[in-house]
């Protein structure tokens, strides 16, 4: 679990099973307040001993990342997955949620479909493309026009597992998650894991500038960085540097180039997009006929000219981004129309 | 800046329609142009080429009032919306008044409306304009769609300058006049703030 000192606002982890008697005196290393934590009573209605586990239990201690530009939202969701027994980690962008996911493989993500830099809708696909990221399910936070105007189910989640509207996360969050959690575990038949608590919580306030080193661990884990009892490696600050790493090529979405490469294919969808707007039949008919490059080439040719003006050589050396957003947009349409391979 | 007809005693003023492809520009024209009356409106001119297109008609509001003795002729552009076509749109802001910039509510096309507003933001200083300054309206389409985004989101997204916006529907015209009563409001403002200058 995650203490919090109530003076300096320094997190902690604590494993639950270090606390005698469920509760104990903690001296914050970074301000020297003593405070008193208690083990978290277990939720009232819970399965007396020896029963089979509900399902907040069977997820206990699992990871998820709430990426959201909200500060308060970020509170908000992770008090009520704590509540749950999930381990919330945050992030308040794109590029460092998906650093974080390379980091550290939450179980989950759920994500604001408008978080800035990478948006929420972009995230299946990432995770697909990124063996890394394999597994990782991902909730979207929908968009709502207007509760009182419409209420239809999108029509589209892009490859998310589920959604959410803001004003239903209250009442409706956990049980998604452990929905899609749950669900999964059943399809893997992977073993329970009720695992202490691995993790920082994200957010978490690095030591007042000038305060002194920690002298001593925070009682029951390693310093953050080094491997807890469990042999997991602790979750690092999630605003440490995700550059790149030996043998393991970058972190994606931090590095200079991994940015560069993240833009280059935002401008190579936005052509292909638009491309595909405007020759809709035309495509279509390419499709049938097995070659759609001459259907729409004046605009091919003026889309890779605009890529090539705006995307620099050593960037587009990577790969043929054009061909590649449009070769989804093939395939795609091509189920829509029925032709799947 | 403004066209002066001396002979006719008209200030032309131009305000271009940007944003995202198929965002609705061209359906906006088209709903002023069908509800304006034919005594005052001109032909609606559709600048096509095999893959671009531009439309544009003038109209003269009756109801505006002179400017200094001279009545105002207001010319609305569209621009091709197609990202790749930037040279056209460049050219379009030539000579501009005024800016709508519609876009497009569906959140798959968020990246598109920001890549074209940025390219707004270029083509304007390109044209020797500054944006933070140009007479600018928004106006957040297809707000009908189940897909669209939620409006604050793109109100910091798109319009952190908070100009005058509007939710729009263009195909059943709504907030389609708001718009154009709004921006024609601010390139008038403009204007005479410019004249009382000189």
């Amino acid at each position: 679990m995650v203490v919090v000192c109530p003076k300096c606002r320094t997190k902690y982890r604590v494993a639950e099973d270090r606390l005698p008697g469920g509760s104990a005196r903690l001296r914050c290393s970074g301000c020297g307040e003593v405070f008193l934590i208690k083990r978290k009573a277990a939720p009232s209605g819970g399965p007396p001993l020896g029963e089979p586990a509900a399902l907040p239990t069977v997820v206990a201690g699992r990871k998820v990342l709430v990426a959201h530009p909200a500060v308060s939202m970020c509170e908000m969701i992770g008090d009520l997955l704590r509540g749950a027994g999930f381990v919330p980690v945050f992030a308040k962008n794109g590029i460092e949620a998906i650093a974080i996911m390379g980091d550290i493989h939450p179980d989950l993500v759920v994500v604001d479909v408008a978080l800035p830099d990478i948006f929420g809708f972009e995230f299946p696909e990432i995770i697909k493309k990124d063996q890394r990221l394999s597994g990782i399910k991902v909730m979207l936070i929908a968009s709502i026009y207007d509760r009182t105007r419409y209420k239809r189910m999108p029509l589209s989640l892009y490859g998310a597992d589920d959604f959410i509207e803001k004003h239903n996360l209250g009442d409706s969050l956990v049980s998604k998650i452990n929905g899609l959690l749950g669900r999964q575990e059943k399809a893997t038949a992977s073993p329970v894991s009720a695992q202490p608590d691995a993790s920082s919580p994200g957010w978490a306030a690095p030591p007042p500038n000038g305060g002194p080193p920690q002298e001593q661990p925070p009682l029951g884990g390693p310093p953050l960085g080094e491997q807890s009892p469990s042999g997991e490696p602790a979750i690092p600050h999630v605003a440490e540097d995700h550059g790149p790493r030996s043998g393991e090529g970058e972190a994606p979405g931090m590095s200079m180039k991994a940015q560069e490469v993240e833009k280059a294919k935002r401008l190579a969808r936005i052509i292909v997009s638009d491309i595909a707007l405007y020759n809709h039949e035309l495509i279509e008919q390419g499709i049938r006929r097995g070659s759609i490059e001459d259907a729409v080439q004046i605009d091919l040719d003026e889309g890779r000219r605009l890529f090539d003006r705006r995307v620099p050589e050593e960037i587009r050396r990577e790969e043929d981004f054009l061909l590649e957003s449009l070769n989804e947009l093939l395939e795609k349409r091509k189920k829509e129309m029925g032709m799947e391979q | 800046m403004s066209f002066i007809n001396y002979s006719s005693r008209e200030i032309n003023c131009k305000i271009v329609y940007y944003g995202p492809g198929l965002g609705g520009k061209t359906t906006n024209l088209q709903y002023i142009y069908d509800k304006m009356s034919p005594d005052t409106k001109g032909k609606l001119i559709s600048l096509a080429t095999e893959t671009e297109r531009t439309l544009f008609f003038d109209f003269l509001p009756l109801a505006l009032g002179d400017i200094r003795g001279f009545k105002t002729r207001f010319q609305l552009y569209t621009v091709p919306g197609q990202v790749f076509y930037d040279a056209s749109r460049k050219l379009i802001l030539r000579g501009v008044d005024g800016v709508v910039f519609v876009a497009d509510s569906q959140i798959e096309r968020m990246d598109a409306n920001i890549e074209s507003l940025e390219n707004l933001k270029l083509n304007l200083k390109e044209n020797g304009y500054d944006f933070e300054k140009i007479p600018f309206v928004m106006q957040y389409n297809k707000r009908d769609l189940p897909n669209a985004a939620e409006l604050q989101e793109m109100k910091t997204i798109l319009n952190p300058k908070t100009s005058p916006d509007f939710e729009g529907v263009a195909t059943k015209g709504i907030a389609v006049f708001e718009t154009l009563k709004a921006i024609a409001k601010l390139v008038l403002v403009e204007m005479k703030r410019s004249t009382a200058v000189r």
